[in-house]
């Protein structure tokens, strides 16, 4: 079978995020990877943000324009490969600085294309489409959705055997912040006592371990406290979602701030998982 | 699939060739699995390229002289890699940091000068930082590469994960997908249990010392045990035959009568033993005395199966019995499993702070009859120790009597009886070589810098 880094075809690509986004989506395509490996212009624009692409040339016709390359391509591929196999963006950021070079990044791809045992293992993998990679392309069938939240490990997720049920944890846990919501109890308190609750789970993404504990770095005033100096704080629960707590003993968060943050979680979700 | 030439060989080597049916003695049977030598024109062969974490701890009780040794070690290790090699630097004191992700060893010194800058912190999160070794080897491992971590620590985990029994399962589930893990102990006080455990679950080595100079050799036989290795994870199991109870010698208090046993790697041209006691009653029949079998997986992960060969003897009467000769390389040995055993008992007694105790128990050993010169050496080695400084002569025991066990011998059947001579010992292979201290180097000390192990 031909190495993956020899079928990129890429020496003329030069294009903008959108064409990159294409150029390399159509690849994974017809390399055998899923749907979910597609990227989007915006996707482009948040790995280049992110540090994960290099800085594309200015088009010579419009200064205004950016020219992604074949550099770009191959760095837009691992990140995508590796992202949806549950590598955490400081991960796929280190490995692209190290390897700054098409031959370096060519190795990478084709040491990387599929992930090993060890790596299952260790790194808590989603569902790979791996196995369809020897495959031709005509027998690929769909990657199962499985739950952003929760990954796959040694034993299949209950609710694989539902189509609809791979959403039923990132919809749990949307529902238990709703609760929290309409609870009585203080809200900060018991949203950090569901998210100690859940980060005991094993079966956690890398991606949903790191914003819960995004969320528990967060140290919220208890009933009774002495109030903060801070009225507001300003929490990242990941790079596409910002919620603002009022951590204000002397002003109770009211249900619609809440729902709020419910709803922010929520969207950043759905946007970027389901 | 292992070629027919090159096929281990399973020997049967009795202490007596003999038995006296239903006897209150038991009787004693080495077992070795001995591998061939390695095929003309490959010797020549380089090793597989490395893929190597090595992962430092810089927790607060490394201060001083443990993190120095561990960041020398460290720096020899890479300075004596290959250009194929790929390493990680890993340092872990509560939060884990990556100080070099995995990379081709092509500038030696800026990693180098990458492993000097790590200083030392707060608490122990050993775990993770073992952890964090394992994933940055995870993604690329290969057949036809070798992935090991490297763990240099003083052992003393108490954050993330510290029960001993989860560490020990999660560095099992990593051998067993290709990663294994040696540790290194460092400082005077470290938790040995954790360290060699975790040597045992990964299918490496386990080492200590003081300094860099006494960890070159440990580096230095293992990376010559990964050039050489023909077999690994090679384990031994023995069922008794009809009214005949065995075990195998070495362990009692750890693992209670065990019938099978992890030995290790076996390198090209050298051998793994195990002794067999059996005690054998009246209704045993002699033609199937005991079954022998041994489990192994081959360079390129294919698992395989040597055996059963069975154990038997001809039944002699008393007087027979009594004039039976006795192979003098046998019983060395077989007398190195015993020795090995009580060595678990002195332990226990030292742990115990029975030091009187112990050292009694060091004077009845000294007394036993038939004692090889290089059993001899070592027991009074530890029974000095013992005098000088019991933790270290604590660690001393768990690793030297893990030593007598597990290390591979030659694989030709001669020599063990006689004396130990130093400089025979030294023109041997470094993971042949019987070692009387296994925290202290032998070598005399270079005059600056240290030498590089050549891995």
């Amino acid at each position: 079978m031909l190495k993956i880094s020899a079928q990129l075809n890429d020496e003329e690509f030069l294009g903008t995020a959108e064409d990159l986004a294409a150029f390399v989506s159509d690849k994974l395509s017809s390399l055998g990877f899923g749907d979910r490996h597609r990227s989007t212009e915006r996707l482009v624009r948040f790995y280049a943000y992110e540090g994960l692409l290099s800085k594309p040339e200015r088009a010579p016709d419009d200064r205004r324009k950016a020219n992604f390359g074949p550099l770009q391509v191959r760095q837009l591929l691992l990140a995508r490969l590796l992202a949806e196999r549950g590598w955490d963006l400081d991960r796929i950021r280190t490995l692209l600085h190290e390897n700054r070079m098409i031959p370096q990044l060519n190795k990478l791809i084709d040491e990387l294309a599929t992930p090993t045992e060890a790596e299952k293992l260790f790194f808590r993998t989603r569902t790979s489409d791996l196995d369809t990679l020897s495959e031709p392309v005509m027998n690929y069938k769909p990657a199962r959705s499985v739950s952003p939240i929760y990954s796959q490990r040694d034993e299949p997720h209950p609710s694989l055997s539902s189509p609809k049920s791979p959403r039923k944890s990132s919809y749990a846990t949307v529902q238990q912040l709703r609760q929290i919501a309409d609870s009585d109890e203080s809200p900060a308190d018991a949203l950090r006592m569901m998210i100690k609750k859940e980060m005991i789970r094993d079966d956690l993404t890398p991606a949903a371990r790191n914003l819960f504990e995004q969320l528990l770095a967060f140290n919220p005033t208890s009933r009774g406290d002495e109030p903060k100096s801070e009225r507001w704080t300003k929490l990242r629960l990941a790079h596409w979602c910002e919620a603002h707590f009022n951590i204000d003993s002397r002003i109770t968060p009211t249900k619609e701030e809440l729902q709020e943050i419910v709803d922010n979680f929520s969207k950043a979700l759905m946007n970027k998982y389901l | 699939m292992i070629p027919p030439m090159n096929q281990p060989k399973i020997e049967i080597l009795p202490l007596k060739k003999g038995f006296l049916r239903a006897a209150s003695d038991a009787a004693h049977v080495l077992v070795r699995l001995v591998a061939p030598a390695q095929p003309a024109g490959a010797t020549e062969t380089p090793r597989a390229p490395l893929d190597l974490a090595l992962v430092i701890d810089r927790s607060g009780s490394m201060g001083g002289a443990p993190l120095e040794a561990a960041r020398e070690s460290a720096a020899r290790i890479v300075r004596g890699l290959r250009a194929d090699d790929r390493v990680a630097i890993v340092a872990f004191d509560s939060t884990i940091e990556v100080v070099q992700p995995l990379t081709q060893v092509t500038d030696r010194e800026a990693i180098v000068a990458r492993i000097k800058s790590i200083d030392e912190r707060g608490s122990t999160d050993l775990f993770g930082g073992w952890e964090e070794g394992v994933k940055q080897l995870a993604p690329f491992t290969r057949k036809d590469r070798i992935a090991r971590v490297i763990l240099l620590s003083d052992g003393q985990a108490n954050q993330g994960l510290v029960n001993e029994q989860e560490i020990f399962a999660r560095v099992t589930k990593a051998a067993g997908a290709g990663i294994t893990t040696s540790t290194v102990g460092l400082g005077h006080g470290f938790n040995e249990s954790l360290m060699t455990g975790m040597a045992a679950a990964g299918e490496g080595v386990a080492n200590f010392g003081q300094t860099a100079d006494d960890l070159d050799e440990a580096f230095e036989e293992q990376f010559a045990i990964i050039s050489n290795s023909f077999l690994r994870q090679v384990k031994v199991s023995v069922q008794g035959g009809s009214d005949v109870q065995v075990r195998l010698v070495g362990e009692i208090l750890e693992n209670g009568a065990t019938r099978s046993r992890k030995l290790g790697t076996l390198p090209w041209d050298a051998s793994l033993v195990a002794v067999v006691e059996m005690k054998i009653g009246a209704l045993a029949k002699a033609d199937a005395l005991a079954a022998v079998n041994f489990e192994a997986v081959t360079k390129e992960g294919e698992a395989v199966k040597f055996g059963p060969e069975l154990i038997t003897l001809p039944e002699v009467d008393l007087a027979a019995f009594s004039v039976l000769t006795v192979d003098p390389d046998v019983a060395a040995l077989i007398d190195e499993a015993i020795v090995a055993e009580k060595i678990e008992v002195i332990e226990a007694l030292t742990r115990g702070h029975k030091f009187a105790e112990a050292k009694q128990a060091f004077e009845e050993l000294l007394k036993r009859p038939g004692l090889s010169d290089w059993a001899k050496q070592k027991i009074q080695y530890l029974k000095q120790l013992l005098d000088e400084d019991a933790i270290m002569a604590a660690k001393e025991m768990r690793y030297g009597r893990g030593r007598m066990m597990s290390q591979s011998k030659m694989a030709a059947m001669a020599s063990y009886s006689m004396s130990v001579d130093e400089e025979v010992e030294a023109a041997k292979p470094s993971y042949l070589r019987r070692k009387r201290a296994d925290g202290q180097a032998t070598k005399p000390k270079p005059p600056q810098g240290g030498q590089t192990p050549q891995a």
